[in-house]
């Protein structure tokens, strides 16, 4: 049950969540349907988090251990929610 | 209703994700998410599990060498922490070939990066999920299909402005079939990353030139696609190129964003292709890369004709139609636009002999993928020129159901690097051999060795990664010569053990395990 759990989760962080925190700054002034903001979130949540990890590794040698890229998704999710704040939306 | 229920639980969230989440709730009040789009999904869901994840429901290991090839690549990116840029599977082997760089006819280039963020892609998908890589290389095809047809679902959606032709296109568009020679979207090859986002950067290229906001989007996804996969990134170039020859008024009010773009494609060309040398060298260079010869001599018209039995005929025909009725509109007209672009190089494959800025194999793929997207729309145009609605929606379910059916017409010609019954063998080697132990086995089970049982290979067949032609005939020769060759040939690689699927008498190998018609000798 963990495993599942686990599976899914970790997933859903790896491919969802920072494109999505992304896109909803990006988009936020724009009318987006649901359907494109997941595209969209998928498309940029891959990117970000295979060239971010991609980048520090053959740049900085930051090892890629799951400490590590938890740390770089988190930083990558928390970047735009930063902004958003700053910009008197919280 | 499902909506609804869905935010109530994901607001109370105190994460930064949580917080974001607050904001889709005014989206929610606009009704987005109708039940139909919710209805789109759940199809396409169903049907990606259907056409791509239940072929591994009779077997549970890879189908393709370059499949065990991405999965060592990601098990040694795990294990070592870092990206690597050697062949994991024969470290210290005298045959040592640096990733394919022979095998493609690139001689003297660093390809040791090529494809590199599509392993890491694979390793991080692992690390997250808990799967093991081995595993993982079973659910990531399916995920990458689900992607790449809700990627046409958007795309046509928003060429359209309507869900049915999305919905069609993206169906067909599932149905690419999976050869060994061409690949596909069955295996976990960097090719299928590429097409999985080849329709969804034309919608970015399209609305990047509607709204700015898109451009960080579309550069990030095209660098993503660039490390992932070159050659599904560079083939834009005569795509987008062509778009923009029948639209000279984007490059008039792009000017500055095609500068961007282009200064990006020079910085992810020089983290592809590091700068060596001279200008003129290296230029020369890139032309090499992006040149590919033909090596096998070819029935020129098997070329032409095979389309049609590839995608399938009705396939076929409905993206003629759906690429006439494409060229009617301006955006629309990207997608037989590029049609064309890749016939120019399947045409110069043809009658020059060389296909340039993707290897042929691949533009076929390419090309087959953009006309089942057309197909769908071809059908849509079918639909609603029949009057009678309830023929016509017979007639599209009737063609659909055998299109989706058609997916697994080269199943059975896949062949397979190991049998069902090779597995515990070769798990026996994990469990009982020394970790620096060499095994010695048929080129082909050897990728499977080197991923289960984590040992060193002597040879491996050609693929994403490759060991010298030299290696593989000598392990050929041991395993079909006579009792001298073997001994000569032991000498010479000095292997530790022996992977056999028959059984080899000699003074010099001792039987240790012996299991499903598989034979484990180790050499005294």
């Amino acid at each position: 049950m963990i495993e599942i759990l686990q599976a899914v989760l970790g997933g859903i962080f790896l491919v969802l969540v920072p494109g999505t925190a992304w896109c909803l700054l990006l988009f936020k002034k724009e009318k987006k349907d649901i359907l494109e903001l997941a595209a969209l979130s998928i498309a940029l949540s891959i990117s970000l988090s295979t060239l971010s990890i991609f980048f520090l590794n053959s740049l900085l040698g930051v090892r890629i251990t799951l400490i590590n890229a938890g740390i770089v998704l988190l930083v990558l999710t928390g970047i735009p929610v930063l902004i958003w704040i700053r910009n008197g939306n919280i | 209703m499902l909506n609804s229920n869905l935010l109530q639980l994901l607001k109370p969230l105190s994460s930064p994700v949580g917080e974001l989440i607050i904001y889709v709730e005014p989206i929610k009040r606009r009704n987005i998410l109708s039940n139909r789009s919710l209805v789109c999904i759940l199809i396409l869901i169903s049907l990606s599990i259907y056409t791509t994840g239940s072929i591994h429901f009779d077997y549970r290991l890879p189908f393709h060498a370059d499949e065990w090839h991405n999965i060592k690549i990601a098990q040694e990116i795990l294990k070592e922490k870092k990206l690597v840029e050697y062949n994991p599977f024969l470290p210290g082997n005298p045959y040592y070939v640096n990733f394919n760089e022979e095998a493609h006819g690139v001689a003297n280039t660093n390809s040791a990066m090529w494809e590199l963020n599509y392993n890491l892609f694979i390793a991080l998908s692992s690390l997250f999920t808990g799967i093991s890589p081995l595993d993982t290389g079973l659910i990531l095809p399916t995920v990458l299909v689900f992607i790449l047809s809700f990627n046409t679902f958007i795309l046509v959606r928003y060429l359209t402005k309507n869900d049915l032709p999305a919905l069609l296109s993206a169906i067909f568009v599932m149905t690419l079939k999976s050869e060994v020679f061409f690949l596909g979207p069955w295996f976990l090859v960097a090719l299928s990353f590429g097409m999985a986002f080849l329709p969804l950067i034309f919608y970015l290229f399209l609305k990047s030139g509607v709204s700015n906001r898109y451009i960080p989007v579309f550069l990030l996804v095209f660098a993503a696609t660039t490390l992932a996969h070159p050659a599904s990134a560079v083939i834009f170039i005569p795509m987008l190129a062509l778009y923009m020859i029948f639209n000279p008024a984007i490059i008039r009010r792009n000017k500055n964003k095609l500068l961007g773009s282009i200064f990006l494609l020079l910085v992810l060309l020089l983290v592809v292709v590091p700068f060596e040398g001279s200008v003129a060298g290296y230029i020369a260079k890139i032309l090499k890369i992006l040149t590919f010869p033909r090596s096998i001599p070819m029935n020129r018209f098997e070329v032409v004709m095979q389309f049609p039995v590839y995608m399938g005929v009705i396939a076929f025909g409905l993206s003629i139609f759906g690429f006439f009725k494409a060229m009617m509109d301006n955006e629309t007209k990207i997608l037989p636009l590029s049609v064309d672009a890749l016939l120019f190089i399947i045409l110069a494959y043809i009658y020059l002999g060389y296909a340039f800025f993707a290897p042929y194999e691949r533009v076929v793929v390419y090309i087959s993928e953009i006309l089942l997207i057309l197909a769908g729309i071809g059908l849509y145009h079918v639909y609603r020129s029949i009057k009678i609605q309830k023929l016509a929606a017979a007639l599209v379910i009737i063609i659909l159901v055998f299109q989706v059916n058609s997916i697994f017409t080269y199943k059975e010609d896949i062949p397979l690097v190991i049998e069902p019954g090779e597995y515990e063998p070769i798990l026996w080697l994990k469990d009982n051999t020394p970790p620096d132990a060499v095994i010695l086995a048929m080129p082909r089970a050897s990728a499977a060795i080197g991923v289960i049982a984590d040992r060193n290979v002597v040879s491996l067949i050609r693929g994403r990664l490759g060991s010298s032609e030299d290696s593989v005939n000598k392990s050929l020769d041991f395993f079909r010569g006579n009792t001298g060759t073997r001994e000569k040939i032991l000498a010479e690689l000095k292997p530790d053990y022996i992977y056999s699927k028959e059984e080899i008498s000699m003074s010099s190998l001792k039987l240790v395990h012996g299991e499903n018609k598989t034979f484990i000798y180790e050499v005294r």
